[in-house]
C-alpha cells in the first residue's frame, strides 16, 4: 500500500534520511523505532507532504506522491497525528472533527456562501460523521468544549479522532503515547488493533516497546537516517545492531 | 435628519467599514496583509478615470473596479502569500508603494507608449479632481449589508472553518486536507475586490483623489480599524472603522491634541483589550481582573 523507495532527505549539509526504503502493506501495523534524532519524524513529514524528499520515490498504491502537496496526500487517504499535539485550539472538539473533513466536502466557495441545496445535505453528513467519532473516542460529552482547554489525554484522543475524520486508508502516528500513563497506553494499543481490524494500515513511531510488541506486525529500526534493521518484533528484540543503537556498544 | 456635514461623515464611516471588512478577511485567515490601501487606490482611480473620460457611472464602476482589483490580486497573491507575519506585511506595504508611485508616473508611461506628449490620465501627484459626488447613502448601506451578509455565510461554510484552521495552525490544516494556498489566495482576492469596492465609493464621495491619500498612513489606518474593533466577529472592524471616523470629528474641540487622544485610546485598547472592543471573552476577563483587584485590595486593607 505504502512503498518508500530509497528516500533521501537533506537539509543543507545535513542528511536526515539516507536511502530509506520501507513498506506498509494494507491492513498491517508497522512500527518505526529508533533513538531521538534518527529521522523518524522527518520520514513521516516526507510521507505526508510537509517536506518533499531530496531523492527517492514514495508510492501510495500505484501513485507517486513525493511531490504532492499535503492536502492532496490527505485526500488520497493518508492521515497523521503529531508528536507535539497540533489541534485547532480555539475551536471546539466538534469543530475540529468537522474541519478535518474539509477535503471530503464538495461544495464550492460560492455554493456554500449562497447556501445551495447540496450544501445543507453535506453539512448534515459532516455532523453525523463527527458525532460517530465523538462516540468512538468517548468525547461526546466534551463536544462543545474548546479543544485547547481539554486535558492532555483527551487532546491525544481528539487528535487521533481528527486524523480518522479525514477517512484515511493509512494512518501515521507520531509518538501517540507521549505523556500517557501505562493504562492509557494500553488502551491506545487496543484502539490501534481495532483500527487494523477495520482494514486500516498504520505506521506508528513509538518509544514504548510494550506498545510496539502489542500492536506491530513488523518493525523498522532507524538510526542516523538509515534503516539498520527490519523484522518481526521478536527478531528485532534480539538484534545486536538494535541493542547497540539504543544502549551503545558494550564496554 | 442628518445635516449635510453629518451625512458626509456617515458616508465615509460606511466606506471605512468596507475597508475594515477587507482587512478582516485576510486577518482571520492568518494573513497579515497591508495591501488594502493599494487596492483602494486602484479602485478609486479606475472609477475616476472611467467616469471622467468614458462617462461610466458609479453603478458600472461597482462592477468593473472590484473585478480589476481581483484580477490584479491573483498574480500578486500567489508569490507574496508564501510569506508570513511581518514579512508579508512588509511585502504588501511594498505593493501599496508600487501602486502609489505607478499612479504618479502613469501619464509619463502612457505618453511614451502612445507617443502623445500631452496625454493626461491620472494627472500625477496632483490627482483627479472635479468628480461628481454620485455615491448615495442608501447604496453604501446596501453594499455594506450585502458584503457583511456574504462574509457571515462564508464563516459558516466549510471555507470559513478552513480559514480559521489556517490561522490557528497552517501545517495541521494542510494535513487535514485543506488546500492552504487556494484558500489563502482566494481570500486575498476577495479582500482586494472589497477594497476596490470601497475605492469606488471613495472616488464618488471625495470628488478629488490624489495618490498620497493611499500611502502607508492609509494602510495603517485600515489596520487600526481591526485593532480597535477586534477580529473575533465581523462587527469588530465595522465598529472600529465607525469609531475611528467619528472620533476625530467628535474630538475637533481638542484641536492639536486630537491625534494624541486617539493614540492613547488605541494604546489602552491594545493593553487592556488586546482582542479589540468587540470581544465578549476579553471584556469578561477584564471584568474578572478588575473585580479581583478590588476584592484583593479590600482583603489587603482588612
Amino acid at each position: 500500500m505504502l512503498e518508500i523507495r530509497d528516500v533521501t532527505q537533506r537539509f543543507g549539509g545535513l542528511t536526515a534520511l539516507n536511502r530509506v526504503s520501507l513498506n506498509v502493506p494494507a491492513g498491517k501495523v508497522i512500527g518505526l523505532i529508533g533513538p531521538n534524532g534518527a529521522g523518524k519524524t522527518t520520514l513521516i513529514n516526507a510521507i505526508s507532504g510537509l517536506a518533499h524528499p531530496t531523492e527517492g520515490q514514495i508510492y501510495f498504491g500505484d501513485r507517486a506522491i513525493q511531490r504532492m502537496p499535503p492536502h492532496r496526500i490527505t485526500q488520497l487517504g493518508i492521515s497523521r497525528t503529531y508528536q507535539n499535539i497540533r489541534l485547532f485550539g480555539e475551536m471546539t472538539v466538534l469543530e475540529n472533527l468537522i474541519v478535518a473533513q474539509h477535503g471530503l466536502g464538495r461544495s464550492s466557495i460560492l455554493g456554500s456562501v449562497l447556501t445551495l441545496p447540496g450544501f445543507r445535505a453535506e453539512q448534515r453528513l459532516l455532523q453525523q460523521r463527527a458525532g460517530a467519532l465523538l462516540t468512538q473516542f468517548e468525547l461526546s460529552d466534551k463536544a462543545s468544549q474548546r479543544a485547547g482547554a481539554l486535558p492532555y489525554g483527551d487532546q491525544r484522543r481528539l487528535e487521533m479522532a481528527r486524523a480518522l475524520a479525514t477517512r484515511p486508508k493509512l494512518l501515521l502516528l507520531d509518538e501517540p503515547t507521549a505523556g500517557m500513563n501505562p493504562i492509557e497506553t494500553e488502551a491506545l494499543g487496543t484502539e490501534i488493533l481495532e483500527l487494523r481490524q477495520k482494514g486500516l494500515a498504520v505506521l506508528v513511531i513509538e518509544h514504548d516497546m510494550a506498545l510496539i510488541h502489542q500492536v506491530c506486525d513488523e518493525i523498522y529500526v532507524l538510526n542516523f537516517g538509515q534503516i539498520i534493521a527490519h523484522g518481526t518484533p521478536n527478531q528485532i528484540k534480539n538484534n545486536p545492531l538494535v541493542i547497540e543503537a539504543y544502549l551503545g556498544e558494550e564496554g | 435628519m442628518l445635516n449635510a456635514y453629518q451625512e458626509t461623515v456617515f458616508q465615509f464611516m460606511l466606506r471605512d467599514a468596507l475597508l475594515g471588512l477587507s482587512i478582516y478577511l485576510t486577518l482571520v485567515t492568518g494573513m497579515f496583509s497591508l495591501a488594502n490601501a493599494g487596492f483602494l487606490a486602484i479602485g478609486a482611480y479606475i472609477s475616476a478615470v472611467l467616469w471622467k473620460y468614458l462617462g461610466v457611472p458609479l453603478e458600472g464602476a461597482l462592477v468593473i473596479a472590484p473585478l480589476a482589483c481581483a484580477l490584479i490580486a491573483l498574480p500578486i497573491g500567489l508569490p507574496v502569500l508564501r510569506l508570513k507575519d511581518i514579512y508579508l506585511a512588509i511585502a504588501t506595504i511594498g505593493f501599496g508603494e508600487v501602486v502609489r508611485i505607478m499612479i504618479i508616473n502613469f501619464d509619463k508611461i502612457a505618453q511614451g507608449v502612445t507617443g502623445q506628449p500631452n496625454l493626461v490620465i491620472t494627472n500625477g501627484g496632483a490627482g483627479i479632481s472635479g468628480i461628481e459626488k454620485l455615491a448615495q447613502t442608501w447604496q453604501l448601506i446596501l453594499v455594506l449589508a450585502v458584503v457583511a451578509f456574504l462574509i457571515y455565510r462564508l464563516h459558516r461554510s466549510r471555507f470559513g472553518r478552513a480559514m480559521a484552521a489556517i490561522r490557528q495552525d497552517e501545517r495541521a490544516a494542510a494535513t487535514m486536507g485543506i488546500n492552504v494556498v487556494y484558500v489563502k489566495v482566494m481570500i486575498f482576492v476577495f479582500s482586494a475586490a472589497l477594497a476596490g469596492l470601497a475605492g469606488v465609493f471613495d472616488a464618488f464621495l471625495a470628488r478629488a483623489i490624489k495618490p498620497n491619500d493611499y500611502g502607508f498612513t492609509q494602510a495603517v489606518n485600515i489596520l487600526a480599524y481591526a485593532v480597535l474593533g477586534g477580529t473575533s466577529t465581523l462587527f469588530g472592524p465595522i465598529f472600529g472603522a465607525f469609531g475611528l471616523r467619528v472620533l476625530p470629528e467628535a474630538l475637533r474641540f481638542s484641536q492639536q491634541f486630537r491625534g494624541v487622544l486617539i493614540g492613547v485610546l488605541l494604546l489602552a485598547v491594545i493593553i487592556y483589550l488586546p482582542g479589540g472592543l468587540i470581544n465578549p471573552a476579553a471584556w469578561n476577563r477584564l471584568w474578572v481582573r478588575l473585580r479581583g483587584r478590588r476584592s484583593g485590595a479590600v482583603q489587603g486593607g482588612g
